[in-house]
C-alpha cells in the first residue's frame, strides 16, 4: 500500500486512532479531471460516450507516471481513453479556452502543462502549493484552428506521479466564448434506467393529461432519467407515490424511506 | 431484487403505522396525515468500526455538502442546477436523520473527533473543505455554476469513494445498502451535473 493511494481524508486520521487494521484506502487512486470543457474521461462520467468501462465511475483516477504522453496515463482498464474510433465528440471552441478541473484530493501541485501533439501549448505554476479551490486555466489555441486532442497534465508536487486528461476540440477560432451548441448528446435522458416493467415512453409525466397526473386513473410507473414535477404521480412497487420536491429521477431515488424528501405515497 | 422488496415491505409497514396513527389522532377528514418520516429505517445491531466510521464521516460530509447547494439554491443561474441542489438538499437531510438515528440506536456519537488538518500529511486535502465553501460564497455571478459544479461533483466523487469502502469493509447490512444507495446516486448527480456543465 503506498501512501499516495491513501485518500487524504478525516477518516484515514480516525482509522489510524481506532484501529491500525483499518484503514479507508480508496479502491483506485483518485484525485482530478478536466470537468470542462469535457475530457474524455469527464464525457464517460457523464454518459455522453458509453461503454466506456471503469472510468465512468472513477474520471478523477487517470495516474501515472510524469513525462507521459497517453490519454490514459498508461492504465490499461482505461485504455479506452486512447482509441480515437469512440466517436468523442469535438467542443467547437473559440480562439481561447478556459479549461476547468475538478479535484476530488487537492496534492500539492509542480505544474499544470497543456500539449498539442508534442507541443507543450501552456504551462501553469503551481508552485508546490495545494490548488486554489477552483483551478481554471485560460489557454490560448489560436494557433491551431481545426480539430485538435489537447493532452493536459496535473502534475503532483510530492510524488512522482501526475494525471492525464484528453479533451477533444474542433478550435474555430474568432472569439474567447464557447459556441452554445455542443455535439454532446443530451445526457440527462440517459442515465441508467431501472428495469419498470414498462416502456420509458409511457414514463413521461410531464406532459399533461398523460397517466401520472394527480387523480388520474392511472400512473406510470417511475423511471430513472424522468424530470418529475411536484404533484406528478408514478407506481412502484405496486403503490402510488406523488411527487413533493421537483427532481430527474436518478438510481437510488425511487420512492423509499430514504427518498420520502421526494415521494410521499398517496 | 430482494433487498428492494424488503425495503418496500419496509416501507410499507412504516407508512401504515403512520396512518393508523394520523387516523387516530385527527378528526379532520380532509388534512393529509402526516408525512412518514426517514427515522422509521430500522437499524440491526450487529456492525463493525468502518460502519460506524463511514456513517459519522458521511455525517460530516453531508454537512459540507448542503452548505454548498444551500449556495447553488439561491445563487446558481441554470434552473436545472437549482432543481438539482433542492433535491440534494431535501434528500441529504433526511439521509443524515437515517444516519444519526442508526448511530443513536448502537449508542455511538454521530461528530467524529479529529483534527480537520490531519489529512494533510497524507499529500492531499479532499475536495471541500471550509476554504472550498468560502470560495464559491464569494465567486462572482458569472462563474458561479461552473464553480459549484466543480466543487460539488468533486464532493460527491468523494461520496462514492467513502462508499465503495463502506461497502467493502462494514458488517451491517443496511448500513451497506445505504452506501449503495449513496454510490448510486451520487454517481448519477456526477452525470447530470457534468451534462449542464458542458450542455
Amino acid at each position: 500500500m503506498n501512501i499516495r493511494k491513501l485518500i487524504a481524508y478525516p477518516l484515514t486520521a480516525v482509522a489510524a486512532a481506532a484501529s491500525s487494521t483499518l484503514a479507508f484506502a480508496s479502491p483506485a487512486s483518485a484525485h482530478g479531471y478536466v470537468a470542462s470543457p469535457p475530457s474524455r474521461q469527464a464525457l464517460c462520467a457523464q454518459r455522453a460516450v458509453p461503454d466506456c468501462g471503469p472510468i465512468k465511475y472513477e474520471p478523477q483516477s487517470v495516474e501515472g507516471p510524469k513525462g507521459l504522453k497517453r490519454c490514459d496515463g498508461g492504465l490499461s482498464q482505461f485504455a479506452v481513453l486512447n482509441d480515437n474510433n469512440r466517436g468523442w465528440p469535438a467542443r467547437k471552441v473559440g480562439d481561447t479556452v478556459t479549461f476547468s478541473w475538478t479535484l476530488t484530493a487537492r496534492h500539492r501541485t509542480s505544474t499544470w502543462e497543456y500539449f498539442i501533439g508534442d507541443t507543450r501549448i501552456a504551462q501553469f505554476d503551481g508552485g508546490n502549493r495545494q490548488p486554489e479551490a477552483v483551478v481554471t486555466h485560460q489557454v490560448d489555441l489560436s494557433d491551431f484552428a481545426g480539430p485538435q486532442t489537447v493532452l493536459a497534465i496535473w502534475n503532483i508536487g510530492d510524488t512522482p506521479m501526475a494525471f492525464y486528461n484528453c479533451i477533444d476540440l474542433d478550435v474555430r477560432g474568432g472569439g474567447t466564448t464557447p459556441p452554445t451548441q455542443s455535439p454532446t448528446p443530451e445526457p440527462t435522458s440517459t442515465p441508467t434506467p431501472k428495469p419498470t416493467g414498462q416502456p420509458s415512453s409511457t414514463a413521461l409525466p410531464t406532459n399533461p393529461g398523460t397517466p401520472g397526473q394527480p387523480g388520474g386513473p392511472t400512473a406510470a410507473a417511475w423511471a430513472a432519467g424522468t424530470a418529475y414535477r411536484v404533484g406528478d404521480e408514478v407506481t412502484f412497487g405496486g403503490e402510488r407515490y406523488r411527487c413533493r420536491q421537483a427532481h430527474t429521477a436518478i438510481r437510488s431515488w425511487e420512492p423509499s424511506l430514504f427518498t420520502l424528501a421526494l415521494w410521499l405515497p398517496v | 431484487m430482494r433487498r428492494a422488496t424488503r425495503a418496500v415491505a419496509a416501507l410499507l409497514t412504516a407508512v401504515g403505522a403512520a396512518l393508523w396513527m394520523a387516523g387516530c389522532g385527527t378528526s379532520s377528514s380532509t388534512s393529509e396525515p402526516p408525512a412518514p418520516t426517514p427515522e422509521a429505517v430500522q437499524i440491526s445491531t450487529a456492525h463493525n468500526a468502518a460502519d460506524v466510521m463511514y456513517l459519522q464521516m458521511m455525517i460530516a460530509h453531508h454537512g459540507q455538502g448542503l452548505e454548498l447547494v444551500g449556495l447553488a439554491g439561491t445563487r446558481a443561474q441554470q434552473a436545472e442546477i437549482k432543481t438539482l441542489a433542492a433535491a440534494v438538499q431535501a434528500t441529504q437531510d433526511d439521509e443524515v436523520t437515517v444516519m444519526r438515528s442508526w448511530l443513536d440506536t448502537w449508542s455511538k456519537p454521530a461528530a467524529v473527533d479529529h483534527d480537520p488538518a490531519a489529512h494533510a500529511e497524507h499529500g492531499g486535502l479532499p475536495a471541500t473543505g471550509p476554504e472550498q465553501i468560502a470560495a464559491l460564497r464569494d465567486a462572482p455571478e458569472t462563474d458561479f455554476d461552473r464553480s459549484f459544479i466543480n466543487l460539488f461533483v468533486a464532493h460527491q466523487h468523494n461520496a462514492v469513494e467513502m462508499s465503495q469502502w463502506a461497502e467493502e469493509k462494514g458488517e451491517n447490512p443496511e448500513v451497506r445498502d445505504f452506501a449503495r444507495r449513496v454510490r448510486e446516486s451520487r454517481a448519477d448527480q456526477i452525470a447530470q451535473l457534468l451534462a449542464y456543465l458542458n450542455n
